[in-house]
């Protein structure tokens, strides 16, 4: 068994013999056995919702990005080329169609989910986090798409900027000067909520 | 702000992972919140998955049968199309073969070749008299 973290990203050691393994799941599925494709989506449908969720912002909207985008992929299966890894191409397939998606559904307001690091905050912590909230937002804003997937991913998500590479169809390296560019814009939008910051 | 604030980003050509940023990663998980993983069910979303794939799934017409039937319907169709050529051949060639011989008989036993003629094709049209063109 190929061992994933919890984002279902198989680790570096990993990730030939995960390719391995999809490599014969999808020539099971090309001979019309749909069983090799449910392993597929056990395998790839966590990553996929991570990124998806990125994408919409909307749990419910994630997780219909993640099945449209297991579909175009079964729907393209046989175009597909093995000799590439299939994590990559699904994620970018949840990319573009999220693009779509956000596109269509532009007026549905997203509502980020926090993870309820202060059960019981005080009025002044409240405000505070509700000012650095928005003013957070304006400078999210400010990001490129990518830039914002990117820094996200990375440092929320803990994501290496290998993983986001092939998620995002970058090099690495690209990866990294983006991360660099969007830190930059937001330490500079939010100086004021750093601690021991000018 | 300076590289100094990200002692270990580097550039690109060096390919050395960038640390992470702890304060702008506490600012962001506050505005972006983290991914509902938790409240997925995975399992549900699977089935769901593979209920939309297999209904996308072309219907070959072979699918209506059962599994045993799907291996039994070539096999009929074989022995139906060797079961057609062994009738064809078992019925036409001989018949013919036979006629053939039989008109030859008649006229070498003196029948007129126009009478022997004309019983051989009605043999073969299937119009024949049994006893036409036999000597009497």
């Amino acid at each position: 068994m190929t061992d994933v973290d919890a984002a279902g990203t198989p680790a570096a050691p990993d990730r030939a013999a995960a390719h391995a393994r999809d490599v014969l799941l999808i020539t099971r599925v090309r001979r019309g056995d749909p069983s090799a494709f449910d392993a597929l989506v056990h395998a790839y449908m966590r990553q996929a919702f991570q990124l998806a969720y990125r994408v919409v912002g909307h749990r419910e909207d994630a997780e219909d990005l993640v099945q449209e985008a297991f579909l175009a992929a079964y729907q393209y299966l046989d175009s597909f080329d093995v000799e590439r890894p299939f994590g990559p191409w699904l994620m970018r397939i949840v990319l573009n169609r999220g693009a779509n998606l956000r596109r269509s559904r532009a007026r549905r307001e997203t509502e980020p989910e926090t993870d309820g690091v202060s059960s019981a905050p005080s009025a002044l912590e409240e405000s505070e986090r509700t000012e650095a909230r928005e003013q957070l937002v304006r400078a999210m804003a400010q990001l490129s798409e990518r830039q914002r997937l990117i820094v996200t991913l990375f440092d929320v998500d803990g994501r290496t900027s290998t993983e986001i590479g092939e998620m995002l169809d970058l090099s690495a390296g690209t990866v990294r000067w983006h991360l660099h560019e969007a830190r930059q814009r937001l330490r500079a939008a939010l100086s004021g909520f750093f601690k021991g910051d000018a | 702000m300076t590289d100094s604030d990200f002692p270990r980003l580097v550039r690109d050509d060096e390919g050395v992972e960038p640390g992470h940023d702890p304060q702008l990663a506490g600012l962001l998980r506050e505005g972006v919140g983290t991914v509902p993983a938790h409240e997925v069910q995975w399992q549900v979303l699977a089935q769901r998955i593979m209920s939309a794939v297999m209904q996308q799934r072309p219907t070959p017409w072979w699918s209506y049968a059962e599994k045993w039937e799907r291996r039994v319907i070539p096999i009929a169709l074989a022995a139906g199309i060797l079961g057609a050529v062994a009738l064809w051949s078992l019925g036409a060639t001989p018949s013919s073969a036979t006629t053939s011989a039989d008109l030859l008989t008649a006229v070498v036993d003196g029948t007129p070749v126009t009478d022997a003629t004309a019983t051989y094709a009605n043999l073969l049209i299937g119009t024949a008299d049994p006893v036409a063109g036999v000597p009497e």
